[in-house]
């Protein structure tokens, strides 16, 4: 083998067989899919397969031995020798593993009932595709799969992995000539992709969000062959701005020694692995901030009104002049008490707010929020047993519901009495912890009494669900639950007298604005006036604790990198020592060869940081577009929200910038006292 | 009567060696005029380099003075130094020293990169072009050989247009052929040019060649001896 050709033909078959063989493992873990399931139950398949897939485990046992053979007589020390020899001798290995485990799957699923073959992709990676072999009386076939298994895979991995050394292998030009048809296809690809496809999925359309997964994987391919594509000419325009900027990118383009090299690949690579972790947690948390506020600002008035210690009276004329105050869009009153509700097989303690059901929607969501039955039942609770009037429609569980709201319904006695029972609201939570559906009768218990013989007697009523709603914050769903106005009035004794009036204004950014003009509009010393940044404030200060924690703690990581590039720029110096004195007897004075290696760390830490940055960027993107699906049972939130801001970004990008300018300075300040004497002297 | 080029003035230089005193110069006094060639010799240990260097100004005296043209430089701060080392004086070494990740013109241009000047290009070219390089202005270091490098290493010595040039064994580790034409470019460029060379050779043959010959013995200077016109004979290259 000479030098121009190191890479045989047969070679490279061997090398693509290795990728087919990582690519089968794969599409392997894949047949545990409904579909491949559903084709299982021919016959003619099982055979195609069985012949098909020893006969490429066969033809790829061949190859390797006979490249094993050839390998063997290549001269020792030749280029690539080792290579090809491992190359071949693990795809050899490769083939009886596979044969071996695909024949025992093969035949497992075969004579099992249940046709289950690799399981899916982390089943599989995990080992785990033993488990669906336990319907199977056979102790060893689990145990042997498994262990076929996890050979399989690592094996596949070491072939992928060694036909990419082997890519070195061929000679540049070739390299280079398969890069340009790469580049020229991607380039075409992306015009194809970005011109045709959408970006964003239509919600639950499966085909579109594959759509729009091979857009943003053609643009992010597209984006790094570019950025690739661009480091040179970069780097080039870069030299051409001055003396001390040309010589640091001749220091990073120039071939260094093996150490070095990889030091400032780490480099780069850790800059770039802490900010991306940085920005993508960043941005998930202010993903979490900007859910919970979208949901406190759909549950809760933008604005209250109240009074501390007692409830307002002659209330009316105050709620009309909140409604003409310039900014407010919507204004109603409320009555809030604590109380007990409790159902036959449970009880619960809950918030019971009267609310007034035709100005409440002006305010907050709780109309939309309703996942059974209605607002309006409120006012007329006639209605809620006439199940054909319940018009709220969704999927197959909330039929099911229906059907027992239904039952549950025809179930009660049909009295007079039971006409006047008025409507009770409650959130998904509570209803779920009394066992309530629409219809049943709940029995309110209310701290003020009336005073007996024994002193205050807790009043009691009986209420009739009229609703649930789900508002997604737990602490809403479970202890929220709201009555008509009046009837709370009457409830409550507090006849024309409210606890307070709630307010939405137009832009919630300037809700303390409205605030301050509601004061002075409404001129009364004593009404309190706070907008929801103020009566959430502990929240969004405990929120903004803990960004900050974060922010420290992953600074922190990217501090680590600064290490590395700290690492590798004190290596560098130690290599350019003789270059370094070189330009200090031309007469390079001290700060410009500290510029010179600040530029460098400098050029290391952009280039990871841009790196981070990116891939954060699609990360977050993704996550943002596609939706990391979240069990809403365990978090209460069915997306990982995601929020994407550009002064994060930025504020990322400026920290990695100082972390690896600081990491800069004491090397530089080393390289800038090089002696040239010293550096001259010897060699 | 001007100045002349260089005055060493009562110059010492003593070194730290595992804790004692070394004294490598023990009082060093020499002048050297505008357009002279000159040669230092002596054995290894002598302190020729130590010398070289110090009149280099990449080293400072322990004691004594150094004058250029009148002017102590040995009192200059750090880069006003940096800047007179760029601007007059030309540094050739035995082992060329060229920066390796750059083609021989960006070499020779080094020096006056360093000032930000970027109208040098020409010069350079023309300097390279004296030297005998003119299609190797695009070669690396690496793809020299070593009499091309010292070429190159001599150009940019002189792209400053210095006032003088100091060399530390320039044909130290070329063989006797390149040595000859590498010796004979000295001698063609002093003669076009004027330019002031100060060499420390260890061959023979190039140091009997010099007009004026300083030997060195022990850190002291030995004998300074000028011969008439040793050039008209022996200067051309065989």
């Amino acid at each position: 083998m000479t030098e121009r050709r190191p890479l045989g033909f047969w070679t490279a078959v061997l090398c693509g067989l290795g990728v087919l063989q990582l690519a089968a493992v794969l599409a392997f873990a894949a047949t545990s899919t409904l579909w491949f399931q559903a084709q299982l139950e021919n016959d003619l398949l099982w055979v195609r397969l069985v012949i098909g897939w020893s006969t490429i485990q066969l033809s790829l046992l061949l190859l390797s031995v006979g490249i094993l053979q050839r390998a063997a007589r290549m001269p020792r020390g030749s280029r690539g020798r080792a290579r090809v020899f491992g190359l071949s001798a693990v795809s050899a290995g490769h083939a009886v593993i596979t044969t071996v485990s695909v024949g025992i799957l093969l035949w497992a699923a075969r004579v099992s009932t249940g046709h289950v073959l690799g399981g899916t992709v982390a089943s599989l990676l995990f080992g785990l595709t033993h488990l669906v072999y336990d319907e199977l009386d056979l102790d060893w076939v689990p145990t042997l799969y498994h262990g076929a298994t996890m050979l399989q895979t690592a094996s596949a991995a070491m072939l992928l992995s060694l036909s990419a050394s082997c890519w070195f292998l061929v000679p540049l030009e070739r390299r280079q000539r398969f890069w340009l048809g790469f580049d020229v296809a991607l380039v075409i690809a992306f015009v194809v992709v970005t011109a045709i496809l959408p970006l964003s999925p239509t919600e639950g359309d499966d085909a579109s969000l594959l759509r729009a997964v091979i857009r943003v994987s053609v643009t992010t391919v597209f984006a790094v062959r570019l950025a690739l594509r661009l480091v040179g000419p970069l780097l080039a325009a870069f030299e051409r701005i001055g003396f001390r900027t040309m010589i640091a990118a001749r220091h990073l383009r120039a071939k260094k020694t093996g150490f070095l090299a990889a030091s400032g690949t780490l480099s780069v690579l850790a800059v770039a692995v802490s900010s991306c972790m940085l920005i993508s947690v960043l941005s998930v948390m202010g993903g979490f901030r900007a859910d919970l506020t979208k949901k406190i600002l759909g549950n809760n008035a933008h604005i209250v009104i109240d009074k501390v210690y007692e409830e307002l009276s002659d209330w009316e004329p105050l709620l009309e002049r909140t409604r003409q105050t310039e900014g407010v869009i919507g204004a109603t009153p409320y009555l809030q008490v604590e109380v007990m509700v409790s159902s036959l097989s449970n009880r619960g303690g809950a918030i019971l707010r009267g609310i007034d059901p035709d100005t409440v929607s002006d305010v907050t969501d709780l109309a939309k929020n309703m996942t059974h039955g209605k607002l309006e039942y409120l006012k007329d609770p006639g209605r809620i047993l006439d199940s054909s009037v319940d018009t709220t429609k969704s999927g197959p569980v909330d039929a099911m519901m229906e059907e027992a709201e239904r039952t549950a319904a025809r179930g009660l006695p049909e009295g007079p009495e039971e006409e006047a029972m008025p409507g009770l609201i409650v959130g998904q939570e509570l209803a779920r912890a009394l066992r309530l559906v629409v219809g049943d009768r709940v029995t309110v218990v209310s701290p003020r009494g009336d005073l007996g013989p024994s002193g205050p007697i807790p009043r009691t009523r009986p209420f009739r669900i009229a609703g649930i709603f789900y508002s997604g914050m737990y602490e809403y769903d479970m202890k929220h639950a709201y009555i008509d106005l009046r009837t709370a009035q009457r409830f409550l004794r507090a006849e024309g007298r409210i606890s307070g009036i709630e307010v939405k204004v137009d832009n919630v950014e300037h809700a303390p604005a409205i605030a301050s003009r509601l004061v002075s509009k409404l001129g009364r010393d004593d009404l309190r006036v706070r907008d929801w940044k103020q009566m959430n404030q502990q929240l969004f200060g405990a929120l903004a604790l803990e960004k900050l924690a974060m922010f420290i703690t992953l600074g922190i990581a990217i501090l680590i990198a600064g290490f590395s590039v700290f690492g590798t720029l004190t290596l560098l110096v130690q290599e350019k020592r003789r270059e370094v004195g070189i330009l200090k007897a031309m007469g390079t004075p001290a700060r410009g060869v500290i510029r010179i290696f600040i530029i460098e760390g400098l050029l290391i830490g952009a280039a990871g940081g841009l790196m981070g940055l990116g891939l954060g960027f699609v990360l977050t993107f993704a996550a943002e577009h596609f939706g990391i699906q979240m069990n809403p049972e365990v978090y209460y939130i069915d997306k990982l929200p995601v929020h994407l801001d550009p002064t994060e970004f930025a504020l990322v990008g400026a920290s990695t910038v100082v972390v690896c300018l600081a990491a800069t300075l004491f090397p530089a300040y080393q390289a800038s006292r090089v002696r040239p004497v010293d550096a001259l002297r010897y060699d | 009567m001007p100045d002349p080029l260089v005055t060493l003035q009562h110059v010492t230089k003593t070194f730290e060696h595992e804790g004692r005193p070394l004294e490598v110069l023990k009082g060093i006094d020499l002048e050297i005029e505008r357009g002279e060639m000159v040669t230092i010799v002596g054995p290894s240990g002598a302190g020729k380099s130590t010398l070289l260097h110090l009149i280099g100004t990449l080293d400072l005296p322990t004691s004594g003075r150094i004058l250029y043209e009148g002017k102590d430089v040995t009192r200059l701060g750090s880069s006003d130094l940096a800047e007179f080392r760029n601007r007059s004086i030309g540094f050739v070494f035995q082992f060329h020293h060229l920066l390796p990740e750059f083609t021989a013109l960006e070499n020779v241009m080094m020096p006056g990169l360093i000032q930000g000047s970027r109208r040098l290009e020409a010069r350079a070219r023309r300097l390279l072009d004296e030297v005998g390089l003119t299609d190797r202005l695009t070669h690396r270091p690496g793809e020299l050989s070593g009499g091309e490098q010292q070429r190159v290493a001599l150009a940019r010595a002189l792209l400053m247009e210095p006032k003088l040039v100091l060399a530390d064994e320039p044909t130290g580790n070329l063989d006797s052929q390149t040595s000859a034409s590498v010796q004979a470019l000295f001698f063609d460029l002093n003669r076009r040019h004027g330019i002031t060379f100060l060499i420390v050779t260890h061959s023979r043959d190039f140091a009997a060649m010099m007009p004026r010959q300083v030997s060195m013995k022990d850190g002291r200077i030995d004998s300074d001896e000028r011969r008439a016109q040793p050039l008209e004979n022996q200067g051309k290259p065989t």
